[in-house]
């Protein structure tokens, strides 16, 4: 759902992850009421980021009587800025990395609702492929129909002896 | 025997001529004599990786396919640029880059004229003989023609590389297919621009069972790539990064 400015309890936080090619949001997640939010690869954390260099549990968000603060946890560190932290009080937009070359997120104080973040999270690519094997035979059927390619069959056999011929004279 | 490895994508974009670039470094790094040929003639691209500029590349493969020059006289060492001194490598590596043309006009001549696919053929064979090769990297032209099916034919190795995207995902199919019929010895897949929110396990699942050929490398989409803007190599500038991890186990791969 798209809408505009929300008014928000002051624990309402969202986190984003952002398409460090391009920067561009590419998922949200949106938290009310919470003072614990887990990030890691681990599909029990409250934010997963399937991604090899991020540890299982990698950080922790907590809330406490200053606002929110962020705690490392993995074993490739968090980021800010390019730093290293073990610890950090997170302000609005303050971005981070979960290693030093990992996915980078950005935390929000309130909900961000907008278009793209909306768009984003509908986007996240857990894709199915799937091939048209039909077309795929057709257009293989086309090419290897061609005279070209039947004779770069046997052209590749010889050119296969001539260079192990090659590699026998040294 | 010399290795001859093509790189090839279906699709444009896939990040091809910087994974070529990379893994012929860090195979030439680890003592070998490796060079690369730039066999897309018509959109030429690798140069810029190793910043060779117009103005040095006063020798192509297409003078050697016009039958101007010889194919290694057209070969430029680019060892020290890329791989700088060495110590504790019992071989001394050495790097050539055989560049195709960047004047417009030799690029519309080609695909004016065509040229003779043969000729490139005995190219490969005569660089490998004469540059004394262990590794003969081809840089393809996406998609199907004669000169990338003579360059899978002629392959020990062929790297193929794919986004995860529909299109990318039914083209290669087209290339693993003919691949097979060519009876090209190793085919391996090479996943690159992979976003971080996608699950990579399902992924490598996902193509592994529908080519039926092995993920060999799964490269993660990234911003230190996006800046670096194809003006340098990554494996230098990054080699810690997961990228140049992940492309040095391809490389280990390609050597075994």
């Amino acid at each position: 759902m798209v809408g505009g400015p929300t008014q928000l309890s002051p624990q309402s936080v969202s986190v984003q992850l952002i398409d460090s090619s391009t920067g561009a949001l590419m998922q949200t997640w949106e938290f009310d009421g919470q003072d614990r939010i887990t990030v890691g690869r681990a599909g029990e954390q409250d934010i997963r980021v399937g991604d090899q260099y991020v540890s299982r549990l990698h950080a922790e968000l907590q809330c406490g009587p200053d606002g929110w603060i962020l705690i490392a946890q993995g074993r490739n560190g968090v980021h800010i800025d390019g730093q290293r932290i073990d610890r950090a009080r997170l302000a609005d937009r303050t971005v981070f990395r979960l290693g030093p070359n990992g996915p980078a997120l950005c935390f929000r104080y309130g909900q961000a609702v907008d278009a793209l973040a909306t768009i984003a999270e509908e986007l996240a690519p857990q894709i199915e492929f799937r091939i048209d094997q039909a077309k795929c035979a057709s257009e293989v059927a086309e090419i290897i129909d061609g005279g070209y390619f039947r004779d770069l069959e046997t052209l590749a056999a010889q050119l296969r002896e001539q260079r192990s011929e090659d590699s026998r004279r040294g | 025997m010399a290795k001859i490895v093509s790189t090839h994508s279906f699709r444009g974009g896939t990040g091809k001529s910087n994974t070529t670039a990379n893994l012929a470094v860090m195979i030439a790094r680890a003592g070998h004599r490796v060079g690369i040929v730039d066999t897309d003639i018509q959109s030429p691209g690798i140069h810029l990786i190793f910043r060779l500029n117009e103005r040095e590349v006063t020798r192509s493969l297409n003078d050697y396919l016009w039958g101007r020059c010889r194919v290694e006289e057209a070969a430029y060492d680019v060892t020290d640029s890329a791989i700088g001194a060495l110590s504790g490598v019992g071989k001394r590596p050495q790097l050539y880059l055989i560049p195709s043309s960047l004047n417009t006009g030799e690029i519309a001549r080609i695909l004016r004229e065509g040229y003779d696919v043969g000729k490139l053929n005995d190219g490969f064979r005569e660089l490998v003989r004469r540059l004394e090769l262990d590794y003969l990297f081809i840089d393809t032209h996406p998609g199907v023609n004669e000169e990338t099916l003579l360059s899978i034919a002629v392959s020990d190795v062929l790297i193929l590389i794919l986004r995860p995207d529909h299109q990318d995902f039914q083209g290669t199919s087209v290339t693993v297919e003919l691949a097979r019929r060519l009876q090209v010895p190793q085919m391996y897949l090479v996943l690159n621009k992979i976003p971080p929110t996608m699950d990579r396990r399902s992924l490598r699942e996902q193509v592994e069972s529908a080519y039926g050929a092995q993920v060999v490398g799964m490269l993660p989409l990234n911003a230190e790539m996006a800046s670096l803007g194809s003006h340098n190599l990554f494996c230098n500038r990054h080699p810690d990064h997961p990228f140049s991890q992940e492309l040095m186990c391809v490389a280990e791969r390609i050597i075994a």
